[in-house]
């Protein structure tokens, strides 16, 4: 029972009640408005690219058009017929980097912790989420090349919100335990 | 067509939002209420009653002796004590095991449930205990249970309000590192007691006795008629009676006892299932009575729906998965896919003893769990087991409805000592 007892939480004589740190949520807020700004400004625009530029490296004919009121892929598929693709919000990954940093803003810059830590972890899920935006929609874009245009929409469904979120919390989580390690390593 | 099921998903949005923000400021509140429960709770008064200690124990010689020498241990005044044993008909040593302590101890009493009558249940295990019982509290433990051994001042301390009816302790994982599943539980009792129980406790709406580590005042449980052997849940339904007889539970979170999860997802699937099939009987049992009761208030009436609707959220988030999915590929719309980029949210909604993500993570946090999070993504695979689970709870009590055979088996958890042995 001995290593039992050791686990338990009252034991720990950590006090039970929080304040919350308001000041750290401004700041937050302040961070994830500039990541905001420059995100929804110019990521569509530099995810099409990246896109572009990658599979065509992989002999996957694609065109990008940026007229429209959202910029386009327009994938030539093996069947000689053309896709486009119109990048919007919710496409682009921008719609679930944005229900993170709502999610890590109120739910971890209010704890006890150094405010560094939490600007990082919440900076690297950014950088998490825009990189799996992009190996999503390239992996929507080369199943839609190899297997038509209904396979992009089965794609799209399951590498799309469900996912996001396995990485949002994942990010969250270990995060998190930072937190708690940072607490416990002054605590101690 | 089209715009029913579009209405019919916003409905089910709707509904899942709503427990989103119940489950937010339930974290809000464990995180930074003052004004609730502390730390330490009134165990420095001289109110000591008389205190029965029921314990339904049916093949549990794995773990009995832990427990029973446990209660030898601990520190309420022994002469205030009666520990009643009830042996419901075992075939192995349990009732040996009983005999042996009540022989060394003159406050352990053993009732013995003869093949003819036990086996029944636990409800009908703990109204045989109930006639036997002579204290003016009745505290519950299952027989894996290891208790603080002060548990029993900290929960009769809150008897001292004539208006509390019962109380619930918290429950710990003792086993936790041994399987994933048995994680997997340490972490949905973490969410479920640490944050949820402490938050509603604080907020005054409805805290659940759980069935376990719990007491009620005699009296009252004689007056309600004891246990109800129909109900697969008797420790919700009691729950419920408990306030629609106008008094109170109240969760009581430093009241700590150790308890032996389930190991393996066969028994966690058995247990679950126990527990949907009951929970959803106690919603068309107490749903009605608890709207029309004038004992509650409106948050009470609303928490205890909410409370008593909990095992249907899987299904519903079920459904709007199936119906945002067929909308999505059949009716696709620009302004669809923002809300379908917020279902994984309610899909969370119901993940880790239908707490959110972030209710179990703030209970890690609390208690300074340090590498226990990473867990929490997996929590994912018990919501998956659980929506089938509640489907399948569903599905059979409708069926035993309409067949009109309303007994419910009863199927044990099985116990066997883990890590302790």
């Amino acid at each position: 029972m001995g290593s039992s007892h050791a686990r338990s939480p009252s034991m720990l004589g950590f006090p039970r009640r929080e304040k919350p740190r308001l000041r750290h949520l401004f700041i937050g807020l302040a961070v994830s408005e500039f990541s905001f700004a420059l995100l929804w400004g110019s990521f569509r625009y530099l995810l099409i690219d990246a896109i572009t530029q990658v599979l065509l490296v992989g002999q996957i004919s694609l065109a990008k058009s940026l007229t429209s009121e959202s910029p386009q892929l327009v994938v030539k598929l093996l069947d000689g017929s053309n896709l486009n693709l119109a990048l919007t919000w919710q496409r682009s990954g921008l719609i679930s980097i944005t229900i993170f940093g709502l999610l890590f803003l109120f739910l971890m810059f209010p704890l006890e912790g150094p405010i560094w830590l939490k600007i990082a972890w919440l900076e690297l899920g950014f950088i998490i989420g825009l990189t799996w935006s992009f190996i999503r929609l390239s992996i929507a874009v080369l199943v839609a090349y190899y297997f038509g245009a209904g396979a992009f929409a089965v794609a799209e469904f399951f590498t799309g919100p469900f996912t996001d979120f396995f990485w949002m919390v994942s990010v969250w989580s270990i995060g998190l335990s930072t937190l708690i390690s940072a607490k416990h390593k002054r605590v101690s | 067509m089209v715009l029913i099921l579009y209405f019919t998903f916003m409905l089910l949005v709707v509904v899942m939002l709503f427990y989103l923000v119940r489950h937010y400021i339930f974290s809000l509140t464990a995180l930074y209420s003052q004004n609730g429960q502390t730390h330490y709770t009134l165990h420095g008064l001289s109110f000591r009653p008389t205190v029965s200690i029921l314990i339904p124990a049916r093949n549990e010689e794995a773990v009995l002796s832990r427990l029973l020498q446990r209660i030898t241990e601990f520190t309420y005044p022994k002469d205030k004590i009666e520990v009643i044993l009830i042996d419901d008909s075992s075939i192995d040593n349990t009732g040996r095991i009983a005999e042996e302590f009540s022989k060394a101890y003159n406050y352990f009493k053993v009732v013995h449930r003869g093949s003819g009558v036990g086996g029944k249940g636990k409800s009908n295990a703990l109204n045989d205990g109930l006639e036997h019982a002579i204290g003016e509290i009745l505290i519950c433990f299952d027989a894996d249970y290891y208790p603080q051994i002060d548990i029993i001042e900290k929960l009769t301390a809150y008897f001292v309000d004539p208006e509390v009816g019962a109380v619930q302790g918290r429950i710990t994982v003792l086993n936790e590192p041994t399987t994933l599943v048995s994680r997997l539980v340490a972490l949905e009792r973490i969410g479920g007691y640490r944050v949820d129980q402490l938050a509603r406790d604080d907020l005054g709406l409805i805290p659940q006795y759980g069935g376990t580590v719990g007491g009620f005042r005699r009296d009252l449980i004689e007056f309600l008629g004891g246990w109800d052997t129909k109900v697969l849940a008797e420790d919700t339904d009691l729950t419920f009676r408990v306030y629609l007889a106008g008094y109170k539970v109240r969760y009581v979170n430093e009241a700590e006892c150790y308890e032996e999860a389930v190991e393996d997802w066969r028994s966690y699937w058995r247990q679950r299932h126990r527990w949907a099939k009951g929970h959803m009987q106690c919603f068309f049992k107490h749903s009605l009575p608890l709207l029309k009761s004038r004992n509650l208030r409106l948050r009470e009436k609303l928490d205890g729906l909410l409370l008593l609707n909990v095992y249907f959220v899987p299904i519903l988030v079920g459904l709007s998965w199936l119906l945002g999915a067929s909308i999505f590929f059949l009716w696709p719309t620009n302004w669809f896919e923002s809300i379908w980029s917020l279902l994984p949210v309610f899909l969370y909604s119901s993940v880790g003893n239908f707490a959110l993500f972030f209710e179990v993570g703030v209970g890690v946090y609390l208690d300074r769990r340090l590498r226990m999070s990473w867990l929490i993504p997996v929590l994912l695979l018990s919501f998956v087991f659980n929506t089938v689970i509640c489907f399948k709870a569903f599905f059979d009590l409708t069926f035993s409805k309409i067949v009109g055979k309303n007994v419910h088996g009863w199927v044990k958890t099985l116990h066997n000592g883990g890590e302790t042995e």
